[in-house]
């Protein structure tokens, strides 16, 4: 029987790899978006957001992204979405930031980020930041950094009004999007547990009365050409 | 020397390999193409990050590998019931008594036809799944709830063990196949549509613990339909695992006291 449990390690293990190897990799790709609003920290000409958590502590390429609206863009002046690993973030980021000057908070925030990308302003008053690529080793904080004019203004009063207006202020959704890439790694494992389930399949036969490879073993002896007779 | 258990067992297996190879190998294909769609969904957790006065609700219970096994789980139970209704076919033709007149114990045949029909499968099973996530990657298992793998391969025990005892009982594979499709496929739809009526007509929602009587047999549709307002997976196995052990229990009295080959 163990022959069969190794047959079926084997079998599942080739097949797995196979389509692992051969799978385009849209397969291999999801997004998540979650969504806030309103500022963390928010002295007048500095707004910080603590946006989303990213954890599951396991490697995967991680692609991140924000989208902010109803916040007018053109008071903003310097833009940046930070992923910081949370343990620092939790130790000392969160409690001294409030106090600091916002040089010293962007300085702070390059210095412990492992990805940070510039945030663009895009038309109808909607900002984008650039894609972070980077591998997710340890649970992250989406952080949002804004320099600029970030006291709340009320939107323009429209005549009459056709619909409710939402409350002044940031409207943000972070997109998190993680990709699975198949690398040597995946082979090795691969590998590893081949060599498992050959160990079980080739113990199995050997201790079963209808051996595969002694068969296999005297079907070879059978073909082997004999020595040419001497004339 | 291996036991006789094991050995009629092998014999079973071998006999049946080239299907079994074949159905391992549409398991492997289909749950490493939907493992890896769902992969990078199940690779990260994001949530906001929580501000002062932030309420953490409970969360559902996390059912990430459904559409998996909802679709390979068929397989499986369908090649759990068709290897049991062959110990009926066995019976039915008079083979068995080849095997009965000498070299192996009543006992020893049914529970051969138990390891080869119910235990080889889960094995076949339980690899499939976790293999394509061990190639993949490692840390996935963390995210992959034990309480779906433990109550689908209890779900289709408990069809595999009925099949044996209708096979036992009545010596026919017909019987015993249609009896195992009745039980896995149909009675479940069934048991739902009464629950339904029920409910309706006494104009109440049933609550979880209401529909615990679906576990008895079908304890992963149990935990698949009534997740959501609170089912229980190791409730539904507790409910479950008695059953089972009695099927099989039944089974091994049966063949030990009153089995007869004709």
């Amino acid at each position: 029987m163990l022959r069969e449990i190794g047959l079926f390690i084997i079998v599942s293990m080739l097949l797995a790899t196979l389509v692992l190897v051969h799978l385009p990799t849209r397969f291999l790709f999801a997004q998540e978006t979650v969504c806030g609003e309103g500022f963390t920290i928010n002295k007048g000409d500095l707004g910080i957001v603590e946006g989303a958590f990213i954890s599951r502590n396991m490697r995967v390429k991680l692609l991140l992204e924000i989208r902010v609206n109803g916040f007018y863009s053109n008071n903003i002046s310097d833009a940046y979405l930070f992923a910081i690993p949370e343990k620092i973030y939790r130790s000392h980021l969160e409690k001294t930031l409030p106090y600091l000057e916002k040089e010293e908070v962007l300085h702070l925030l390059k210095n412990n980020a492992v990805g940070f990308a510039k945030v663009r302003k895009l038309p109808f008053d909607r900002l984008e930041s650039d894609t972070i690529n980077l591998v997710l080793e340890d649970p992250l904080i989406l952080i949002l950094y804004i320099e600029g004019n970030t006291t709340p203004v009320a939107p323009p009063p429209s005549t009459p009004p056709v619909m409710p207006v939402p409350p002044p202020g940031i409207h943000y959704c972070f997109i998190v999007g993680t990709k699975i890439v198949i690398q040597n790694e995946q082979l090795i494992r691969a590998t590893d547990i081949a060599v498992i389930g050959l160990a079980i399949f080739i113990v199995g036969d050997l201790r079963s009365e209808d051996s595969w490879l002694k068969k296999l073993k005297s079907y070879a002896r059978k073909i082997k050409p004999g020595k040419p007779k001497q004339e | 020397m291996q036991p006789r258990i094991l050995l009629h067992s092998s014999y079973i297996l071998s006999r049946l390999s080239k299907e079994l190879t074949a159905a391992m190998a549409g398991l492997a294909i289909i749950q490493v193409i939907f493992l890896s769609m769902m992969a990078p969904r199940m690779a990260i957790r994001v949530t906001l990050y929580p501000q002062p006065g932030y309420v953490a609700y409970p969360q559902p219970p996390q059912t990430m590998l459904t559409p998996v096994l909802g679709i390979t789980s068929f397989l499986y139970a369908i090649l759990t019931i068709a290897i049991g209704a062959q110990m009926g076919l066995e019976l039915e033709r008079g083979d068995s008594a080849l095997y009965l007149s000498h070299p192996i114990s009543r006992l020893s045949y049914v529970a051969s036809w138990i390891i080869a029909s119910i235990l080889i499968p889960s094995l076949m099973f339980f690899f499939s799944l976790i293999i394509p996530i061990l190639i993949l990657e490692p840390y996935l298992l963390l995210g992959v709830g034990g309480g779906e793998i433990t109550l689908i391969l209890l779900q289709v025990s408990t069809s595999g063990s009925i099949v044996l005892l209708t096979a036992a009982l009545f010596k026919k594979r017909s019987l015993a196949l249609a009896v195992g499709i009745f039980e896995y496929l149909i009675a479940p739809i069934l048991l739902t549509l009464i629950a339904a009526i029920t409910s309706s007509i006494t104009q109440t929602t049933p609550s979880a613990r209401d529909m615990l009587w679906m576990a008895v047999l079908h304890p992963y549709n149990y935990y698949l339909m009534f997740g959501y307002s609170g089912a229980n997976w190791v409730e539904a196995a507790v409910v479950n695992i008695p059953v089972f052990s009695a099927f099989v229990a039944f089974l091994l009295a049966y063949t030990r006291r009153s089995f007869e080959v004709k």
